[in-house]
């Protein structure tokens, strides 16, 4: 069953505050590298939160979106947040290649993220080879996908499992614990050590900068990993950014954001920003509780902490 | 009459490019290695020409470290001396006075024999070069430093280096330090996954070294070596044997080792990756280095004159020979001493053997198919025995499992497709969502005609 069918994209407090770090941090590649006429693609659904943040925060024009499902893709054709977003459908390994060939986008940086449902198997290490090797100059590339472990096996098998994908991407002598608590960042380490490593081989002459580094849970863990396959003459400048300490895509901590009311949000919100701590004694005496690591995800990321409403009809 | 002079002098710019071409940048630290276990042995006194139960490298240390800005490989092994500096650690090869010095002054069984290992390592890394030794003699302890800036050397008429007062290092040894790293070697060396890879190919190539016990770190973290075994009991005994080559007697050693690693696959899968640990196969040593390696091609036999090619189902199969030799010259390895010239006469002497052997296992492989249990029964109970403990044996002994004559069964080959999702859904269910679709094929077919159809 397609995901849409059974996850409102625009809930999930963990991944909204994982898309506008990316996105906060986009904004500030785009300050620094010749990003004006960038092309945003993904996988849009049927909700396309983050099509909107590109056109509206980062003031991106085109956007492309990519529904393999033909009851998805009637969807998403009607509900395509703007006239200059193209609707695409077909597999992402198919409808890629195309589209890089095209006149109207093999010149220009994209800002590509592919947002997988699934975990990174074969078929996304073959894609995220492809689009290292072929992604114009300049270009953002950041794919999600699935930080659980039975998605890669019992622990006993999944080291084998992972190396028949990663090959040498994935280190050697890792203890069991990398396979096990420890997977989401095994597999965000592996991930981007394998962009590195195709970009490498390659020797595109930017190379490949590892930007992009998030983590998160609401229902189930997820991985974003991703960087900038800059043009020789950015890579200085996309560096000094990426290593700057305004950046947000990088986080080694996990997001797990608490599902919080308006109200209590609110009500955390007015205690920040503060060096202290909000303890818990200050949380019971405004008449409410929470655990002391989810005050303290509140804190890290309330900038970014999204609020939902629930409008009756 | 002459009327002029053609100028025939070398530029240097031409020599650094040729031989910096033809070898890969693992290669190169390769090399810078193999010169540190060179001068390990040296201060050992000698180089054992068989695997030598009493060979103790385990005071010597190699530390390498690379980066995307800087490489540098120190090493505690005796390091160069002045003398040697002068006269030819830094020249372009090697004349035949040195060469006929080094023998007499037994700097043999060493591996490199073309005097040009360090140098076409260090100019294919950088171009900021500083390479310091420090040595004890008679007379005390020495230091010295070569520094060497590429660019400028290049233009400057003189192809000496030269060589400055130093501070000393902590032991008596080698520091190359590099920066102003070449263009894709600086990306190469930043890249996590080529330091895995040179690691593993460290561990692999310099197994019977770190057997004897040197240490060698990687960016702080030690190389874990290589155990080298084979499997024996139930009928399983590896072979270890010399080989004689009447035609190079006392000129050129030969040791050969052969058997079972590890059990044979059960079958094999194409999706599978056929050795997942790239480590079965021919192996040949040259005055204890590996220059080849895991080979399965016919570099080392495999699909040549009546060799079998290479199938996964030969995995397990482990092959070792070891060619020493004081006179380097005669052992089979190219310049870049990562291969083997297969033309090389002492090789081909030793093919023959190398094939019967090999032909022996994979004779085995094929009878064992049809008493797999039996066979399994057998291999599982086979205990590692470490390579220093092989005894000699002049046969490679694998069990003796009769060819069974099976009646032939009609078979059916079920082939179909079915959405990804719901073969990855399935694997899960088995237990192992990235199950080879092999194998999920097998168990639903299994599955199903349990519950369908019932016991046959």
């Amino acid at each position: 069953m397609p995901s849409f069918d059974h996850v409102n994209y625009s809930l999930r407090p963990s991944k909204t505050i994982e898309r506008l770090l990316a996105f906060d941090s986009i904004r500030l590649l785009m300050n620094a590298l010749p990003l004006e006429n960038m092309l945003y693609a993904g996988f849009g659904s049927i909700w396309f939160v983050d099509f909107h943040l590109a056109h509206k925060t980062l003031g991106l024009r085109d956007s492309v979106s990519i529904e393999a499902d033909a009851i998805g893709y009637a969807r998403a054709k009607f509900n395509k947040p703007f006239s200059t977003c193209g609707i695409y459908h077909g597999f992402s390994s198919a409808v890629i290649p195309k589209l890089l060939k095209s006149a109207a986008y093999k010149h220009r940086p994209w800002c590509l993220w592919l947002d997988y449902d699934y975990e990174f198997r074969k078929d996304v290490a073959d894609e995220v080879r492809f689009c290292i090797e072929n992604l114009p100059e300049n270009s953002i590339f950041l794919i999600t996908f699935s930080g659980k472990g039975d998605r890669y096996g019992n622990p006993t098998v999944r080291e084998r499992n992972l190396r028949r994908i990663l090959g040498d991407a994935l280190d050697e002598d890792l203890e069991l614990v990398s396979f096990d608590e420890e997977l989401p960042h095994t597999l965000a380490d592996s991930a981007l050590t394998f962009m590195e490593d195709t970009a490498t081989n390659l020797l595109r002459p930017g190379g490949f900068l590892e930007a992009f580094r998030l983590i998160y849970t609401d229902t189930s863990t997820m991985v974003t990993v991703g960087g900038v396959l800059p043009a020789k003459g950015s890579r200085v400048a996309a560096e000094a950014i990426i290593n700057s300490d305004e950046w947000a895509g990088w986080d080694d901590e996990e997001i797990q954001a608490p599902l919080l009311t308006w109200m209590e949000a609110s009500r955390l919100q007015q205690l920040l920003p503060r060096e202290k701590r909000i303890t818990k004694k200050e949380i019971r005496d405004m008449g409410f509780n929470l655990r002391a690591d989810q005050l303290k995800s509140f804190a890290k990321y309330y900038r970014y902490y999204p609020y939902f409403a629930q409008i009756a009809s | 009459m002459k009327i002029g002079t053609a100028s025939g002098k070398p530029t240097k710019s031409f020599f650094v490019r040729m031989i910096t071409r033809d070898i890969t940048l693992q290669d190169c630290i390769l090399d810078l290695i193999d010169n540190s276990i060179d001068g390990a042995w040296e201060q050992e006194g000698s180089r054992p020409t068989t695997i030598e139960q009493n060979a103790d490298l385990s005071s010597y240390a190699v530390d390498i470290k690379i980066s995307s800005q800087a490489f540098s490989i120190r090493d505690n092994c005796g390091g160069i001396t002045q003398r040697e500096a002068e006269n030819y650690a830094f020249t372009f090869g090697r004349d035949d006075d040195t060469v006929e010095m080094l023998e007499e002054q037994h700097e043999d069984f060493s591996i490199g024999v073309y005097g040009i290992g360090m140098k076409r390592a260090i100019f294919k890394i950088g171009r900021n070069i500083k390479v310091r030794s420090t040595y004890e003699d008679q007379e005390g302890t020495h230091a010295f430093e070569v520094p060497i800036e590429v660019e400028k050397w290049i233009k400057e008429k003189k192809w000496d280096f030269d060589i400055l007062n130093g501070k000393p290092l902590k032991e008596p040894g080698t520091e190359i330090a590099i920066s102003d790293l070449n263009g894709g070697v600086s990306a190469s060396f930043g890249n996590k996954a080529f330091e895995n890879r040179l690691r593993k190919i460290i561990a692999r190539d310099y197994a019977l070294h770190f057997l004897y016990g040197i240490r060698i770190t990687l960016n702080g973290r030690p190389v874990r070596g290589w155990n080298i075994t084979f499997l024996a009991g139930e009928g399983f005994e590896p072979f270890r044997d010399t080989i004689p080559l009447p035609d190079f007697e006392d000129e050129v050693r030969v040791e050969l080792l052969c058997g079972m690693a590890a059990p044979p696959p059960d079958e094999i899968d194409p999706e599978e990756t056929i050795d997942e640990e790239d480590r079965f196969g021919w192996y040949v040593a040259c005055n204890g280095r590996f220059v080849l390696s895991a080979d399965k091609t016919a570099m080392s036999g495999w699909g040549t004159e009546g060799w079998p090619g290479w199938h996964g189902q030969y995995n397990g199969f482990l092959g070792l020979v070891f060619f020493s030799s004081p006179n380097t010259e005669l052992l089979p390895v190219t310049t870049t001493k990562r291969n083997i010239d297969p033309t090389s006469p002492v090789f081909r002497a030793v093919q023959p053997r190398m094939r019967e052997l090999t032909k022996e296992w994979t004779s085995y492989t094929n009878v064992r198919k049809a008493q797999l249990e039996k066979a399994k029964a057998l291999e599982d109970k086979a205990k590692p025995v470490d390579l220093k403990a092989i005894m000699q044996s002049q046969s490679l002994n694998l069990p003796k499992l009769e060819r069974v004559q099976k009646p032939k069964e009609l078979v059916a080959n079920i082939l179909y497709n079915v959405p990804l999702a719901q073969a990855l859904a399935m694997g899960e269910a088995f237990g192992n969502r990235m199950m080879p679709y092999k194998h999920i094929g097998k168990k639903t077919f299994e599955y199903c005609y349990k519950h369908l159809v019932g016991k046959r």
